[in-house]
């Protein structure tokens, strides 16, 4: 197996001589749920459409399962499944035929996929309805479905929640964690709902007017985000002592620069700054840090910076 | 590819736009013979001859050939079934490949009706006439019936009702790299229909310039493709086929240049 599912190096793409995608260089490993974050016109969309075979870079490379080159990437491809701005319908079909029709196409011969898979998505009891007289989120489900029919390893959804109700965006949720842990399916996923992806989403890619911004983990944002006092002082190691033996936690972390991250007593910052000063320790900052995702993913872009 | 055409194949039997199409060129094709039977007898005013010649083959395919090349070409961008099928590895070529052919055949499922019924009609031995208007079928019908055909006859009829249904289909063929490029149905029909209104005007030009005429009969448009009847020589017939042939092929290779590097939106 491909350490990598899909690898980008320097990928750029431009309409008319205007870049919409600069240099973008990352690598997905497998087994994760990416969340793609970036406002309209970030790129996202450009991304997924590239790595489809629906767009071709300006310049750069994609590798698909570790490999590259047009021809392979087309064989690649079928190890993929995708639903990209809209799902592909065929609105006069119901949705049992919608599902026939895409693995006809695709070559599938088991018929009982049919069945599972509008299963998994909740489908299965919309018999004759046409998929024209579908509500949007069950247009969603469809579409989904239809990128699952070839069991992918590798998954592309571009808002797939858009339209859904709660619960539905909870089974989705569920269905893409579930697809993820027991197929060890990557699967990328953009939504504007960024509370809703940082429930679902086991990494970060955040673009900004075509450049990527950030890849990080979701333990590497809950440590950016987490509400913390950020202590700095001239002796962190007194610092750390009269945490421990006077405020008795170790729920802190220290910081490369001897910064010092506390987790405890957030909400009495006075009692923390009076035993700090009670026993010698001579603070040059203490502040209330900490984000939002919406805050982090404003900061990240360029809005008000991150502390 | 194959899974391409059995998918198409599928959506064919499963759409109504297909269906209405093909009643419309039953219906299209009796009007036609009734009204080629009536109008020799005295039944039916023979002024009425331009409207028996809309409800003609020449004239149906040129707006229903169109109006297929958009449901089956232009429905699968909107449908966004191309996206979904270069997204799980499907070539360019083997899409067009694949549609090309769907596309020849549905195209000879909208003609059958005219097939069957000119081949009912010279089965019958009465007289057919549409005054001086009769292209393809209609003119082979309107030529032939009435005449006792001999076993050798009906093999040469049967291959020219195999060159005139390959012309149509390679006159229409244009719309497919018009649709792969334009993706807009109504455009698609439209400027179809406009060019064969063109290409009619040009038949008539080739009549008084004859090198025009060289140049012109080297398209399914030009010659005398439409006009085949049993006085036709077999080096005619062959040469319409072949020429078919060749432009279906070129406008496979011209829809191949325009897509293959082209963004699916």
């Amino acid at each position: 197996m491909a350490e990598h599912v899909l690898r980008t190096t320097n990928l750029t793409k431009s309409y008319r001589g205007a870049a919409v995608l600069k240099q973008i260089s990352l690598s997905l490993a497998p087994g994760r749920i990416y969340g793609l974050i970036g406002q309209n016109g970030a790129g996202k969309t450009t991304l997924m459409r590239l790595i489809t075979g629906l767009s071709f870079p300006s310049s750069g490379t994609i590798e698909l399962f570790g490999h590259q080159g047009e021809k392979d990437l087309q064989l690649e491809r079928k190890r993929i499944g995708s639903m990209i701005e809209y799902p592909s319908l065929t609105l006069s079909m119901t949705a049992q035929e919608n599902i026939r029709l895409h693995r006809i196409m695709r070559g599938i011969p088991n018929k009982e996929i049919e069945d599972e898979v509008l299963k998994l998505v909740g489908l299965a009891g919309t018999g004759k309805k046409k998929a024209k007289n579908f509500s949007l989120g069950m247009k969603q489900r469809l579409g989904i479905a239809i990128a699952l029919l070839s069991s992918p390893e590798f998954l592309i959804l571009d808002e797939p929640i858009n339209g859904l109700d709660p619960v539905g965006v909870i089974e989705i949720r569920n269905l893409l964690k579930k697809l993820c842990e027991e197929r060890h399916m990557t699967i990328l996923i953009s939504s504007h709902n960024l509370p809703e992806l940082y429930q679902t989403a086991t990494d970060y890619i955040i673009v900004h007017q075509g450049e990527l911004k950030q890849l990080l983990t979701q333990e590497q944002l809950e440590e950016r985000c987490k509400h913390h006092f950020l202590i700095r002082s001239n002796e962190p190691e007194k610092l750390v002592s009269v945490l421990e033996t006077q405020l008795h936690t170790t729920n802190y972390k220290v910081m490369p620069d001897q910064s010092v991250k506390l987790y405890d007593y957030l909400d009495d910052k006075e009692k923390v700054s009076r035993v700090l000063y009670d026993h010698g320790v001579v603070i040059t900052n203490l502040s209330n840090e900490g984000d939002t995702l919406e805050n982090y993913f404003i900061s990240v872009i360029g809005g008000e910076p991150h502390a | 590819m194959l899974n391409l055409i059995q998918a198409d194949l599928y959506k064919l039997r499963k759409s109504a736009p297909i269906k209405v199409l093909l009643a419309i060129t039953t219906i299209s094709a009796i009007i036609m013979a009734v009204m080629a039977y009536l109008i020799p007898q005295g039944k039916i005013d023979p002024n009425l001859t331009g409207l028996g010649f809309m409800f003609s083959d020449v004239n149906v395919i040129s707006i229903l050939g169109a109006v297929m090349a958009a449901v089956l070409i232009c429905g699968d961008f909107d449908s966004r079934t191309f996206h979904d099928a270069v997204a799980s590895g499907s070539s360019r070529a083997s899409i067009i490949l694949g549609k090309t052919v769907v596309f020849c055949f549905s195209i000879l499922c909208i003609l059958l009706p005219y097939i069957i019924t000119t081949g009912i009609v010279l089965g019958t031995g009465f007289k057919f006439s549409m005054g001086s208007v009769a292209v393809g079928f209609l003119n082979m019908m309107t030529t032939e019936a009435g005449k006792a055909l001999t076993a050798a006859e009906m093999w040469k009829i049967a291959s020219i009702i195999l060159s005139i249904t390959l012309v149509y289909i390679a006159q229409v063929s244009i719309c497919i790299p018009l649709a792969f490029t334009l993706k807009k149905p109504v455009l698609v029909v439209a400027i179809y229909y406009g060019f064969s209104i063109l290409m009619a005007q040009l038949g008539r030009l080739s009549e008084s310039s004859k090198w025009f005429d060289r140049i012109f009969s080297c398209t399914p448009y030009g010659g005398n493709y439409t006009f085949l009847t049993l006085a036709s020589e077999t080096g005619e017939i062959i040469k319409a086929l072949t020429i078919s042939l060749i432009f279906i092929i070129l406008m496979l290779i011209v829809t191949y240049s325009l897509f293959r590097k082209s963004e699916i939106k």
